[in-house]
């Protein structure tokens, strides 16, 4: 028998963890199945994103995963949540995006709680599900909700949410409100909601690679592309670019199509004489950042040192800025800088808004 | 060419007919607007289905927005900002409608002629660009007591000179901005006469302090000594000619040639329903020679009486990324 570097009890959680995601994940599973079938059916997420993200955790979830994410937590044997109450509020602007915080919270050993996003109401409960029928977690220790005035009173040692600036204070009185917090109650709020690609050059598997960072899920996620810094400018290369796009589009049709004040930013864009391309359901434009609605990828022409600049400039705005070289470097963004063709394939242990979401449930 | 200050300030013809004859005039001569109205499939007759689209404000930043860009205009106005912001610009071809626009305006709810101005701010001299400036200067010139005027920053008002407008009979109409009345006040209680009214021209957030327009109007009050039907407020800004006020309370009016309307955030061509949240959309026809159909940035909300209020900037709520709305439950 093998000594684990971790205590017996993390030990089992592990084990329990990547079996109950295996059995989840099982192409038998039938619950799994039928949640699929009812959220493309109800128009939730399109099948395309769906299958993306479940593959991609079939992909990702595994225990080499988890080792390396408590090695990059640093977590020893004396470190655990156990008894600590732990409330997840979901997001649900992709499909499953709640899962890293659900899996962070029960491998830590804390009792999860979850509040389930409307816009996401079946696929992460099959995973709960699997994880209740472990040995590992009983049913006081894995609960979730779909609102959250249901949980009233429920007081949580630590709260885990993602939010605008503006809809941060609305989601702190509401817990408020519900009594769900006790006097120390941390708070884990994130609060990038876009991130910057700079690309320097024009290679097919990097061109293939932009497009799915910018437009997978309809470009709603924090990991999407919403600004590119590139030597290039957006005329010189929004043909090229359009056959890439529309490939993508074959196969991946956007579901959510955006409002018309999408076409009022295209006339205003050609009004100012402003370089754009508009792709019917997504706008990409040159300059112009306003970032204040979805559906717009804005381009930028610079060097690295501009694209370093400006996504230094967004501070808590920005998730990650994507280089196509593992050798290339953003000064100062280190811990930002990650690889396209990760931005919609993180590791299972990837940080939002660079906290490390384990290590975070972990810290004293 | 139309004698445009006779037609938009006689009162002699309707707003509708107005806004029809300025919408087809800067469609054929603001070459920035037609580009915006065609390419949102609205031509010269679109008018004729209540169409006029809402230009967003940006564009006085972004490009010149005139109707006459080969003449030279009266004066230019810019908006407030630091070295390195970028900054609206509008192009003023006729002064003098400016002119009218903010007496005639400014008539339309106080006695001007009974009237003595003081304006808290930034003298005229010191400031040419703000077109608000401009205006109180405007106002400061019409009186002959020689009793207005711009008073000196960052002194508190002097007792003497209060008790000279009081015995002059005349009423004390005191302009300022947000913080710059926070800060008068702040330099020690003073009170008014009982028929004087202070006006802030808003600015209730800067980089450095937020306030929320009831708080401020309660310490003006308290201030002031003053019933709070006594402070007022007015709306206005770098891109447009004409003013609204709220004349003690929190719903503004505008003048006769101007009009709100609230605008869907995620389809400006679609107006609101009366007390729904949306984006401030104004007609000013004073307007006339650059754009008069703006889409502003403000958020806010009309009464059925055509009344409406500043709620603040509009700031999107759901942003791409993850965010955990509570209005979802």
């Amino acid at each position: 028998m093998t000594v684990s570097r971790y205590g017996a009890d993390t030990e089992n959680r592990i084990t329990a963890i990547v079996q109950a995601v295996e059995n989840w994940l099982d192409p038998d599973n039938e619950y799994l199945a039928r949640a699929f079938e009812q959220t493309v059916e109800e128009g939730y997420f399109g099948a395309h994103d769906v299958k993306h993200a479940i593959r991609w955790l079939k992909q990702s979830v595994n225990r080499e995963a988890v080792d390396t994410w408590l090695k990059q937590s640093n977590i020893d044997k004396n470190h655990d949540s156990v008894d600590e109450n732990v409330l997840c509020l979901h997001a649900g602007n992709l499909p499953l995006v709640g899962f890293q915080d659900a899996f962070a919270t029960l491998l830590s050993g804390a009792r999860y709680t979850g509040k389930i996003s409307r816009k996401d109401p079946y696929l992460l409960p099959t995973f709960l599900n699997e994880v209740k029928k472990t040995n590992q977690w009983s049913s006081v220790d894995v609960q979730w909700v779909h609102r959250l005035d249901d949980l009233e009173g429920m007081q949580n040692d630590a709260i885990l949410f993602a939010g605008s600036p503006a809809s941060v204070p609305d989601v702190m009185d509401a817990v408020e409100r519900y009594d769900l917090t006790l006097p120390d109650t941390r708070y884990l709020v994130r609060t990038a909601h876009f991130s910057v690609a700079w690309i320097d050059n024009r290679e097919p598997n990097n061109m293939e690679e932009l497009v799915e960072a910018i437009f997978r899920y309809g470009g709603k996620g924090c990991r999407s592309v919403a600004l590119v810094v590139s030597p290039f400018g957006l005329d010189d290369i929004k043909c090229e670019l359009t056959d890439y796009i529309e490939s993508f589009w074959l196969h991946n049709p956007q579901h959510d199509k955006p409002a018309p004040k999408l076409k009022y930013r295209f006339a205003y864009n050609k009004s100012v004489e402003r370089s754009q391309a508009w792709l019917d359901h997504f706008l990409l434009q040159q300059g112009g950042l306003e970032l204040d609605q979805d559906f717009i990828c804005y381009w930028v022409e610079g060097d690295r040192k501009k694209a370093g600049e400006l996504a230094r400039s967004f501070g808590k705005d920005l998730q990650s800025i994507y280089v196509t070289d593992p050798q290339q470097t953003i000064p100062g963004l280190e811990s930002r800088t990650e690889l396209l063709g990760n931005a919609q394939q993180p590791p299972l242990y990837w940080k939002p808004d660079g906290v490390d979401t384990l290590e975070w449930l972990l810290k004293d | 060419m139309a004698d445009w200050k006779e037609l938009i300030f006689s009162g002699d013809r309707s707003f509708e007919d107005l806004s029809e004859k300025v919408f087809r005039y800067q469609f054929e001569n603001n070459p920035v607007y037609r580009i915006f109205c065609e390419t949102l499939g609205v031509d010269a007759s679109g008018v004729l289905m209540g169409l006029p689209p809402h230009y967003p404000i940006r564009g006085f930043k972004d490009t010149m927005v005139t109707c006459s860009d080969d003449q030279e205009p009266d004066m230019i106005f810019r908006s407030s900002g630091t070295s390195g912001m970028e900054r609206s610009e509008h192009r003023v071809i006729d002064g003098e409608l400016y002119q009218r626009s903010a007496l005639q305006g400014f008539r339309h709810f106080y006695d001007l002629d009974n009237a003595v101005i003081w304006g808290y701010t930034p003298g005229y001299a010191d400031n040419p660009d703000s077109s608000l400036i401009w205006m109180i200067n405007e106002l400061i010139n019409q009186d002959e007591s020689g009793l207005s005027r711009f008073l000196p920053l960052e002194e508190p008002l002097n007792r003497g000179e209060i008790e000279k407008v009081e015995r002059s009979g005349r009423q004390l109409i005191l302009f300022g901005a947000a913080f710059g009345l926070v800060d008068l006040v702040e330099m020690g209680s003073v009170q008014l006469p009982s028929d004087s009214i202070v006006i802030e021209t808003g600015g209730m957030k800067t980089h450095r302090r937020e306030i929320t327009r009831k708080e401020l109007h309660q310490r003006l009050s308290k201030r002031f000594g003053l019933d709070k039907s006594r402070i007022h407020s007015e709306y206005g800004m770098t891109e447009l000619l004409s003013q609204a006020y709220a004349t003690g309370g929190k719903w503004f009016r505008t003048v006769p040639w101007m009009k709100v309307t609230i605008r869907n955030p995620d389809d400006p061509m679609e107006e609101l329903l009366a007390y729904q949240e949306g984006l401030i959309g104004v007609v000013d026809l004073a307007n006339v020679h650059s754009c008069s159909f703006i889409l502003t940035g403000d958020k806010g909300i009309m009464d059925r009486q055509g009344q409406f209020q500043v709620l603040g900037r509009w700031n999107p709520k759901d942003l791409r990324g993850c965010n955990f709305l509570v209005e979802e439950d």
